[in-house]
């Protein structure tokens, strides 16, 4: 595989992460702007477990899910008792607060002989662990698609278990399901802190691959996007928002004669598919129907001679 | 017998506008209790306070002798205080089994016991065998009657009834209340609000009339059905108004 084919599928496993993030707050009602905070937080937190304190990669980007975790948690603690738009408003305010502050931020330690850390506005360079283990970039998009689908199955998982019944219910109503004897504000913060986790684990892959991360990239186009990927792939499951993210990073980043109007294309796209398709491609009345289908085959097939 | 539900000078109000103020009421066990009056007297309102959903301004409200205001509205359902809420709300995502499942989390986890099963098909012989459709695509009735069985599920030790009748076809109204009656026989303790006055009162053991907000007349069922001022008020005029005469 060329380098090229091999950036552009990276691309899409890593952006995958913060459009799983979105998506598990928008099946709990919850339309998130900030889930690029996370994002950054993870490639922050895992650049610097690498770079800065030299520790390895599974940590580091278990460092980075837990941080960017955490964070969403004492932010979802804070904004539980905010909705819709309030909510929307107060998670691009933390975000775009994260951005400002990292854009200051300037921590640095000295490994052999260089300053390596977070440096304001230029940027967190020499994450350089993929050329010091001399990983190639198809090693490190098999690392990405490994755990990408490590985190799929456990989302389509906890979907069937009693947890995502407990998401959808919040996210048809949220009253109804505490008078049900549920602590909804327990499970919000849950909720908030897997869907940071998850965007953490983005971040920290992606301060990898790229050795170079400056707040810029965490800004509210990453956040609205991670929304419009789950948005138009579909919320009735997991596999939806990564639909999402193939159709603008797969096909219009790929297809030569867009270049230049990728963005016009795909905001027309999103508007249309939302009055067409309110939840996306794959909604939960089609995935049903595509349940039905697939087990009745299967049914057909146990019964055949 | 001391009440198992207790409810003492209780005032709430909505941005300044008071909707119930000052009402003091008691459910005993066993029994059920109506809230009878005219819409927007505060009959809600008294639910919702109970449940925990509105925070009272002032007054108490009792469980088992037990003061359980300012709990989280879980909270007051874990204790056994369940409300079945107006206007056939269930989740429309999820299946009707899965809405009875949600009813019975509190008793292990989301499953539910043989006996509820069991329950459910005497009792609701229209849904039992709808269990793994969408309930979104039940009619309204079946909806209201889905919202009830949720709410028995739960194994409540005191039911709240917001308007069960309300909006149901006549048939799918008596439906409704023949199944209150059972569960009355089952010994289930309820407090109902209700429109359907006449209805409420063949029904109930004692009733408290609402009127803005304050108890304008208490008793026994049969006490009040023989009382003129309720005659007049509540029974005359639903009786004038379904012949559109008022």
């Amino acid at each position: 595989m060329d380098d090229y084919l091999v950036t552009v599928l990276s691309n899409i496993g890593m952006i995958s992460f913060i459009a799983l993030s979105a998506y598990l707050l928008l099946i709990t009602g919850e339309i998130s702007f900030g889930q690029q905070a996370y994002f950054g937080l993870g490639a922050y937190a895992a650049g610097a477990a690498t770079a800065m304190f030299e520790l390895p990669i599974w940590t580091a980007i278990l460092v980075g899910s837990s941080v960017a975790g955490l964070m969403a948690m004492v932010v979802g603690a804070l904004t539980l008792r905010l909705s819709g738009l309030y909510f929307s408003i107060s998670t691009l305010a933390f975000a775009e607060m994260v951005r400002l502050i990292l854009l200051i931020v300037k921590v640095q330690v000295e490994v052999d002989g260089e300053m390596v850390g977070p440096d304001g506005s230029n940027g967190f360079h020499d994450i350089r662990w993929m050329f010091e283990r001399d990983i190639s970039l198809t090693e490190f998009m098999f690392m990405i698609y490994g755990l990408l689908a490590l985190v799929l199955i456990a989302l389509i998982w906890m979907e069937r278990s009693r947890l995502g019944m407990v998401f959808r219910m919040l996210g048809s109503d949220d009253l109804l399901a505490e008078m049900q004897g549920l602590n909804t504000v327990r499970y919000r913060i849950l909720a908030a802190g897997l869907a940071g986790g998850i965007a953490g684990i983005g971040g920290a892959l992606y301060a990898h691959f790229t050795t170079y991360v400056e707040p810029q990239f965490f800004n509210v186009m990453l956040g609205v996007h991670a929304l419009a990927y789950g948005l138009i792939g579909g919320l009735g499951t997991a596999i939806g928002p990564l639909i999402g993210v193939a159709i603008d990073l797969g096909f219009l980043e790929a297809v030569r004669f867009i270049q230049g109007y990728r963005m016009i294309v795909f905001g027309g796209l999103v508007a249309v598919l939302l009055i067409l398709m309110p939840r996306g491609l794959l909604d939960e009345e089609r995935v049903h129907r595509l349940k039905t289908l697939f087990s009745r085959r299967n049914h057909a097939g146990a019964r055949g001679p | 017998m001391t009440p198992v539900l207790e409810v003492r000078g209780l005032r709430v109000s909505y941005g300044g506008l008071r909707a119930v103020d000052g009402v003091s009421l008691e459910v005993r066990h066993g029994e059920i209790v109506s809230i009878i009056g005219m819409n927007g007297a505060g009959k809600s309102s008294i639910l919702n306070a109970i449940s925990g959903i509105v925070p009272p301004d002032e007054g108490e409200i009792l469980f088992d002798g037990e003061s359980i205001g300012g709990l989280a509205t879980h909270a007051i359902v874990a204790r056994g205080i369940v409300q079945v809420p107006e206007g056939r709300m269930i989740f429309g995502t999820l299946s009707v089994e899965e809405n009875l499942r949600v009813g019975a989390h509190g008793r292990g986890g989301f499953l539910l016991r043989e006996r509820t099963r069991a329950d459910f098909g005497r009792l609701f012989p229209t849904l039992a065998d709808k269990l793994d459709r969408p309930a979104a695509g039940l009619s309204g009735g079946e909806a209201q009657v889905l919202a009830l069985a949720r709410g028995l599920a739960a194994e409540p030790r005191v039911l709240l009834l917001d308007e069960p009748s309300l909006g149901l076809a006549p048939k799918l109204a008596a439906d409704v209340f023949d199944l209150i009656q059972r569960l009355r026989e089952q010994g289930l303790t309820i407090l109902m609000v209700e429109q359907n006055v006449g209805r409420t009162l063949a029904l109930a053991d004692r009733a408290y009339v609402l009127e803005s907000g304050r108890i304008a007349l208490q008793g026994s069922a049969s006490e009040l059905l023989s009382d003129s001022r309720l005659v007049a008020n509540y029974l005359g005029m639903s009786s004038t108004s379904s012949c559109n005469t008022t």
